[in-house]
């Protein structure tokens, strides 16, 4: 429910015990390992070449699991495209750990064939560009390299144009007019290439042949030294040859189906070796110990002592974490609703060990804030209906289950927003009753307001829950300060602005709507009185009088100008909301234009999932920018570093977990 | 019943749709150019990308929909324009020219801090939630505008 508290632990233990002992560190799961620092004595195990041999193997084995989806059509079930997880026994698992070599063999015949039918395919490709450059001259009755008969020079080739006989016989009088008897035959033409053949007399050879190139005319780069049709046949003969080939090679990569399941384990085998391998780098050694270094979870940390003491010939120390100089990790435990936005602060930045895990109370506004922005009920089902579906049918874990459960939390939210300010698809079920039903007026479904209709009430509301998120920010600050016992920080870092933001926001409110005076005198005092104390607390740091006085009015500044920008930035509120609602009042009002179910249905279908996609992106881009530049700026540092325990890491399975204590 | 209030407030509409959207246009192809850059390198990046390249695409939309609720309050949407003098469909002309001109130019910027974003997230993967926050800053002021022109446009009914 925040954050878990880290010790860190070292192991002595004896050099034989070694293998087994990384092992039982990584069936717990439970530890995360750190370099053990250099020091005389001590040796460190070089497993890097190790390593990429694993990654090699594993990608290997990847590769063929590929091919075997390829041509073995392994079907796979559309709910499985989202969870590709499949559930074996510990028994299954080892048994591939077991019979890795042999497995590996196998990879490698697959591999093989493989690089057969890409050669193959190669081949192909080569015989269809001869097929392509002997098409023009397909009817040419004579071998392509003839260039002499007994009577006659003869000249094939081409023009790059489109030329007709006579524009041929033409231009070669042109150049050349004291020549007599040149015969010209068309083989071929179309636009980018003329194909003929040219005869002459013997004695005209040499001035034909520079006539022709005078006007463009192109010898072919390899001619044919048979007749151009039988070397379309023998290359067509070919490719049906490494056709045959292929499907002979495909149905031999098909007779490996049945390990399919195994090979993709084998995959994850290998490059679970190649992460262990790593882990075992960071260990020091000596001739007769080992030595390791880590962060366990305190509450685990006594258990894993006593297995470790009794199951191997060991000593394990536990001690508190360095903060100061050392890396410490960072482990955050959220239930289901607050781990939903873990990833959102975790792509701003995992938490600091100073920092407090921000999750709790940052989910609260998240959703809040994110079903405010879409605020539309049936937008907000959609998403409750995926989430779900996800939730029971696909059984996700780890991050995917936190994923839905983000879904979920917004979903509800936005269906809960949706129904206070009616939108339900926009305004579709007044649009049916109109249109279809043919009432006068539909029903306003709005349980609280419809926001088109009262938009300065709703954009006073925004700013109102802005001010909430920026003082629970504030709160967390204080708490964060108290904790340390920084109690003059805490005091001066939140109360003064604390009030003066207060005042602000009364006075500022009765600008723009009316408000009770006494509202507006208390606001206005208020105002005063935080910003005396500002300016008196603000420059503190400083030495001189002068310089606190500088300090404080400076701060006072910023806390004006900094708050002010603040709390309009929560006007996007008002502005998202009004997009989604107003788009979708749109499609309803482009699909009833038609009067026709069908095409009702068609627009209706298409315009919403363009206004979801479209604006689900941009609630979600803006809510998350509320909880960076607004919400953590009051107290959050982040540049942390995320716990990562060592352990056995299946992507594609998960292993049944009452078959793993065994 | 064409006039010349008429025409005045569709011009602020297409004036609001066009410049709002060309800005986007614009900001959208700055951004998609380098997204397709990082993309051709690392395909899996193509989730967080596409959020960077879609955020300029948001000013298109706010021009999109003041136009459209000039639209429905002058009556051209709805099939029966209403009659207004030139002063009113001067108010409505008026009330599009925020958005328009800050969608425009904000849109444009938007797009080179998104790409600029795109590359940052092409060495520093991790660093996404900043490059989205950083193009998410210059959104801020064609939100301003636009809720300006949306509280014209919805605070004054004609005819």
């Amino acid at each position: 429910m925040a954050k878990i508290k880290l010790v860190r632990f070292e192991i002595a233990a004896i050099l034989e015990d070694s293998r087994k002992l990384i092992d039982f560190l990584r069936q717990c799961g439970t530890t995360e390992l750190s370099t053990v620092p250099a020091t005389d004595g001590l040796l460190s195990y070089q497993t890097d070449s190790l390593c990429e041999s694993f990654e090699r193997k594993s990608e290997k084995a990847a590769k063929c699991a590929e091919a075997l989806e390829k041509y073995c059509s392994i079907k796979k079930s559309f709910l499985s495209s989202f969870n590709d997880c499949t559930e074996i026994e510990l028994q299954e698992y080892r048994s591939v750990c077991d019979s890795a070599d042999e497995l590996m063999q196998r990879c490698d015949e697959i591999t093989h064939l493989c690089e057969k039918i890409s050669f193959e395919n190669g081949e192909i490709a080569r015989q269809q560009t001869l097929i392509d450059y002997y098409k023009p001259w397909e009817k040419l009755d004579i071998p392509m390299s003839c260039v002499r008969t007994q009577t006659s020079g003869v000249f094939i080739g081409y023009f790059k144009e489109e030329l007709s006989k006579n524009e041929i016989i033409a231009r070669l009088a042109a150049s050349a007019p004291e020549i007599d008897g040149v015969a010209v035959d068309l083989v071929s033409s179309d636009k980018s290439q003329t194909c003929v053949v040219v005869f002459c007399f013997h004695e005209d050879s040499a001035a034909v042949e520079s006539a022709l190139r005078e006007n463009g005319f192109i010898k072919p780069d390899n001619p044919a030294k048979t007749l151009p049709k039988a070397a379309i046949e023998k290359s067509e003969k070919t490719i049906e040859e490494c056709k045959e080939n292929i499907s002979k090679f495909s149905l031999e990569i098909a007779s490996f189906a049945s390990d399919y399941n195994r090979i993709r384990l084998l995959s994850e085998y290998y490059s679970n070796q190649a992460e262990k391998y790593r882990t075992v780098s960071k260990a020091a050694t000596s001739e007769r110990a080992i030595c390791l270094l880590g962060y366990v979870p305190e509450r685990d940390s006594e258990q894993l002592k006593f297995e470790i003491e009794r199951r191997f010939t060991a000593q394990m120390e536990i001690s508190e974490p360095d903060y100061e100089n050392d890396d410490v990790p960072v482990l955050l435990e959220n239930r289901s609703f607050a781990a939903g936005v873990e990833s959102i602060s975790n792509m701003y930045s995992p938490p600091s060990n100073d920092d407090v895990d921000p999750n709790p109370v940052m989910s609260f506004f998240y959703y809040a804030l994110f079903g405010l922005m879409l605020s539309d009920a049936g937008y907000g089902l959609l998403m409750v209906i995926v989430a779900l579906v996800a939730k029971f049918k696909l059984k996700f874990s780890g991050e995917k289950a936190k994923t839905v459960s983000f879904i979920l939390g917004c979903g509800i939210s936005t269906m809960f927003w949706g129904a206070l300010f009616g939108g339900w698809f926009g305004d579709l079920i007044p649009t049916i009753c109109t249109h279809f039903l043919g009432m006068e007026k539909g029903p306003d479904l709005a349980i609280w307001f419809t926001p088109v209709e009262n938009s300065m009430k709703l954009l006073m509301f925004s700013f109102a829950f802005g001010l909430a998120h920026l003082y629970a920010g504030l709160a967390i600050r204080f708490y964060m300060l108290a904790k340390k016992k920084q109690w003059l920080a805490a005091f001066c870092d939140v109360v003064p602005v604390s009030i003066f933001v207060a005042g602000f926001a009364a006075f500022g409110s009765s600008l723009l709507v009316e408000v009770s005076p006494t509202v507006k005198g208390i606001g206005t005092k208020l105002l005063l009185v935080g910003a005396i104390l500002i300016v008196l607390t603000c420059g503190r740091s400083s030495k001189n009088i002068i310089g606190k006085l500088g300090g404080g009015l400076y701060g006072l500044y910023n806390t004006a100008t900094g708050y002010l920008g603040d709390i309009l930035s929560y006007s996007r509120l008002l502005a998202l909301g009004l997009v989604t609602g107003v788009i979708a009042n749109v499609v309803n009002m482009l699909a009833a234009m038609f009067s026709n179910v069908l095409l009702f249905i068609l627009v209706f279908l298409a315009g919403h999932t363009v206004n979801i996609a479209v604006n689900l992106i941009g609630t979600y881009v803006h809510t998350s920018r509320l909880q960076y530049v607004e919400f953590f700026s009051k107290f959050y540092e982040g540049g942390g570093r995320s716990f990562t325990p060592f352990k056995l890491n299946l992507k594609h399975f998960k292993i049944k977990e009452d078959t793993i204590n065994d | 019943m064409i006039n010349l209030g008429l025409a005045l407030a569709i011009l602020g509409a297409a004036a609001a749709v066009i410049l709002a959207g060309c800005g986007s246009a614009k900001g959208v192809g700055l951004a998609g150019q380098s997204a397709a850059g990082l993309l051709s390198e690392d395909p899996s990046m193509f989730g967080k990308v596409l959020i960077l390249q879609l955020l300029p695409g948001t000013q298109g939309l706010y021009g999109f929909l003041i136009a459209i609720l000039v639209l429905v309050n002058v009556g051209v949407l709805g099939g029966a324009p209403k009659d207004l003098s030139w002063q009113q469909g001067m108010y409505y002309l008026v009330s599009c020219l925020p958005i328009a001109f800050a969608g425009f130019i904000s849109a444009i910027h938007q797009g080179k801090v998104a790409a600029a974003g795109v590359s940052l997230i092409a060495k520093k993967p991790d660093q996404v939630g900043k490059a989205i926050t950083m193009a998410s800053l210059v959104e801020f002021y064609a939100i301003l505008p636009f809720l300006i022109s949306l509280l014209a446009v919805l605070s004054v009914s004609v005819g």
